[in-house]
């Protein structure tokens, strides 16, 4: 996995979060690389086409509900788990979407599906894959890529 | 504008180009927001409407059929289509631009590129 990978994939969640929700996104600290006293929410993203992967987002609640604050406006009491799973589901979308528009050629067009939210702690499936670690807002943001399709040369690891 | 359709499965994301169109200006046009393209194109058949913001991966009709479908419509034709998408590449643009997109840009959006395009349907 090149370091050119890994800053592609950390740019994509930096610019997601810095337009949605003015949020800086650092590599992770000794503070946040424990585990997160909150409860997390995981979505997952397949690509479809032309390679296949799937993609995992993990946040703690509390962070989700901070980016809702700012983007939707509401009381904290007034955040549904619908709408924690909606933002969660559209900022993976969206990372998802401008990783791959940095990653496949620009004439060849891609197929995502739709995201799915659970907030069970992900398993990632058969394949090599990868994860990242970041800080947003003193909170651990966790993203990961299973499937061969990023990872030709097989050498990658978790 | 008076009226602006906005098709997107997810909340969040209406909420967002709802508030950077309220931002680049257009907080007096009425916003109707909708889930899916099926409901999309119920809402633009009721009366007329002067944009169509949608995204492209929806669930029960996406994004790309829908702009199919308006730029096959005699009464929708007219109707200018924003496509907002994670799943956009210059491939794409140049696809959903030849069935007749007005504009096509990438999420995540800003005021300030929404202006960009929609300028010249402002003036």
């Amino acid at each position: 996995m090149s370091q050119n990978f890994d800053d592609l994939v950390r740019q994509s969640i930096a610019v997601t979060l810095e337009n949605m929700a003015f949020m800086e996104v650092l590599p992770q600290s000794e503070d946040t690389a424990t585990e997160s006293a909150n409860s997390s929410m995981s979505a997952r993203l397949l690509v479809l086409d032309p390679i296949q992967a799937e993609m995992i987002l993990t946040l703690p609640i509390q962070l989700l509900r901070n980016i809702i604050d700012v983007v939707h406006a509401f009381p904290e009491e007034d955040v549904a788990e619908q709408i924690q799973a909606d933002m969660l589901g559209e900022l993976l979308n969206t990372v998802a979407g401008r990783l791959l528009n940095d990653f496949i050629p620009g004439n060849q067009s891609y197929r995502l599906g739709l995201p799915e939210v659970s907030q069970d702690d992900p398993v990632l499936c058969d394949g090599p894959s990868k994860t990242w670690k970041y800080d947003v807002e003193g909170e651990p943001l966790t993203f990961a890529i299973v499937g061969s399709g990023f990872f030709p040369d097989d050498s990658v690891t978790v | 504008m008076k009226r602006i359709v906005i098709a997107d499965d997810s909340a969040t994301a209406r909420m967002v180009i709802r508030r950077c169109l309220e931002i680049i200006g257009l907080g007096d046009a009425g916003m109707v927001e909708v889930p899916n393209g099926r409901e999309a194109l119920a809402r633009l058949k009721e009366e007329p409407t002067d944009l169509l913001v949608t995204d492209l991966n929806m669930p029960i009709m996406d994004g790309e059929t829908l702009l199919k479908w308006v730029k096959g419509s005699p009464k929708l034709t007219h109707v200018p289509v924003v496509v907002i998408t994670s799943a956009g590449n210059p491939a794409k643009e140049a696809l959903l631009t030849e069935l007749g997109a007005f504009a096509v840009l990438d999420k995540p959006i800003s005021p300030a590129t929404l202006l960009k395009k929609l300028e010249p349907l402002m003036q």
